[in-house]
């Protein structure tokens, strides 16, 4: 199927866990959570109104706790509005994919039955349990909800994404009145058709040959942002060689991505998954890129990892190795893997 | 090697130098402070101070001089005319600019924060508040017509991560290419705060 690896990254979904702050609560008891599950694409503000109206009849004060100062916490974190929940996820558990998930305690412990170990770091929490709070909204660290704030940073960087790859934004430009609001539209609506039908005509527009990827890569450990639009072939190659992840992170990121072709100090994470330094990095910005048109990839940090003082031996290893370019369906797998 | 209008790191930084310049020579009412990313002493930008009366934007009168000599291509009126005033008034509110490169746009991106001062209350100014606070009067129209909700937007500051508002930075090139060879990276700042500082009352 040749959209598969889209239709994986599309259906990819988070499971939540909403607390309400007990300090918001009229009973004493706390409310009862709201659980729901989130399209790793999509945004937050996409789902307030359902969970506010969920705890509306728990709160003390309707008037003063409204829709307009809701805001979500995590370990004291603000979640961004403008970041994709995929994103915020990975990021903020400082997801690494090879370490075994936290599954909840279920029913079948009893009590006096072993205390659960600590979770691995990086290993994913499910669900996800975040905190519906509404006083002191952190306005240093959250850009104001409003009814066009969402729609607007996702065409600021649809814009971005479209300037990188071309060097102009003409292909956003010359999309109709009609085909810009379908592309926010669509995603609200998490209609893969009508999405992809927009969005592919920005990707394969008339005369205009894709130039640059935009890319961004997150530190959870030390809240970096770094981003960069990397051309589509290595510079300074004789034949102009493709560009693949690796060769790209290299270029990014010499310091953690010391090797094009294996991974040393951290591994690259995006839509749930361990990306392979072999993807060449075009066809994963056609099938794999978010929405918004960015490759937004998180770093899970290998500085716990026991075996970290053989890593340069591995790397030793297999520099030998030209990296076999890894078809990008082999991703599809993994992807529907972590769907859970 | 930069290719005017679009800037490298290092063609950047020596824009911001003869920026800073420019401001200790004739710009006085203006403070700055270079800083760098805390990851990279090399990766540097500017924050420009400045104190702003939420009433001297309404009475604009053209009183400061432009060195630059820039002829900007608007078939409005004399930019100069647009230009808030200084005014005696106490100031109302602290506005923090920054100039920052962005590494897609290859070109300077305007952000800045909006701060009242004591007595008013410290909550936020609203994307209205900023218009009437920064925006001259004859450029809201046009402006307002932008994108999704105008052409200022709020979103995350590149290097402090703190909610900032920003110019959108998409026609920035597009513009700046106008001036061809008259564009030199030792002007290019203050033809750049020229063009886009203005409209949200940054000017030299």
């Amino acid at each position: 199927m040749a959209d598969a690896v889209r239709r994986a990254v599309w259906d990819g979904s988070i499971p939540f866990k909403v607390m309400l702050d007990p300090s918001e609560c009229r009973i004493f008891d706390k409310a009862d959570p709201y659980y729901f599950q989130a399209d790793r694409v999509a945004y937050l503000p996409f789902y307030l109104p359902r969970i506010y109206k969920f705890f509306e009849d728990f709160l003390i004060d309707k008037a003063v706790a409204t829709v307009g100062n809701a805001w979500f916490e995590v370990d004291n974190a603000p979640l961004r509005w403008h970041w994709p929940i995929g994103l915020l996820y990975d990021f903020y558990t400082a997801l690494d994919p090879t370490k075994t998930p936290t599954l909840p305690p279920t029913n079948h412990d009893r009590p006096g039955s072993p205390p659960l170990a600590d979770p691995e770091p990086g290993a994913a929490p499910v669900p996800w349990t975040i905190t519906l709070r509404f006083a002191s909204y952190p306005h240093d660290f959250l850009t104001t909800l409003t009814p066009t704030s969402t729609h607007d940073s996702f065409i600021n960087s649809i814009k971005e994404a479209d300037f990188a790859r071309n060097g102009t934004a003409k292909a956003v430009m010359s999309l109709s009145p009609s085909d810009t609001r379908e592309l926010f539209a669509s995603l609200q609506d998490h209609d893969y058709d009508r999405f992809w039908g927009v969005t592919d005509k920005l990707l394969n527009h008339s005369g205009i040959t894709v130039k640059n990827i935009p890319i961004r890569i997150y530190n959870p450990e030390t809240g970096q942002v770094i981003q960069g639009s990397v051309p589509t072939r290595q510079p300074g190659t004789i034949r102009g060689d493709a560009q693949t992840l690796g060769t790209a992170l290299n270029s990014l990121v010499p310091i953690i991505f010391p090797s094009k072709r294996s991974v040393v100090l951290a591994r690259p994470v995006m839509h749930g998954i361990v990306l392979p330094l072999s993807a060449p990095l075009l066809d994963l910005m056609r099938e794999a890129m978010y929405p918004d048109g960015f490759l937004h990839i998180t770093l899970a940090m290998m500085n716990d990892d026991n075996d970290n003082s053989h890593s340069f031996v591995r790397l030793r290893a297999s520099e030998g190795d030209v990296g076999a370019e890894l078809p990008l369906e082999a991703l599809v797998e993994e992807l529907e893997w972590v769907m859970l | 090697m930069s290719s005017l209008p679009f800037l490298t790191k290092p063609a950047f930084a020596t824009a911001i130098e003869h920026l800073t310049r420019h401001i200790d020579a004739y710009s006085s009412h203006l403070s700055y402070e270079l800083k760098s990313s805390t990851f990279d002493k090399e990766d540097v930008y500017l924050e420009i101070t400045r104190m702003v009366s939420s009433t001297t934007i309404k009475s604009p009168t053209a009183d400061e001089g432009d060195d630059f000599d820039i002829d900007i291509e608007d078939d409005e009126d004399d930019p100069e005319a647009l230009l808030p005033s200084q005014s005696t008034s106490p100031p109302t509110h602290k506005v923090i600019y920054t100039i920052t490169l962005s590494p897609i746009y290859l070109v300077p991106i305007l952000h800045f924060t909006i701060t009242p001062l004591s007595p008013l209350p410290p909550t936020p100014v609203s994307l209205v508040d900023v218009y009437e606070l920064l925006v001259p009067t004859p450029r809201r129209e046009e402006l307002g017509r932008l994108g999704v909700q105008g052409g200022i937007s709020q979103g995350e500051h590149p290097y402090t991560g703190r909610t900032v508002w920003f110019v959108h930075p998409c026609r920035t090139g597009e513009v700046l290419r106008e001036f061809g060879e008259e564009l030199k990276v030792e002007g290019y700042l203050g033809v750049w705060i020229g063009v886009f500082g203005g409209v949200v009352g940054l000017n030299l």
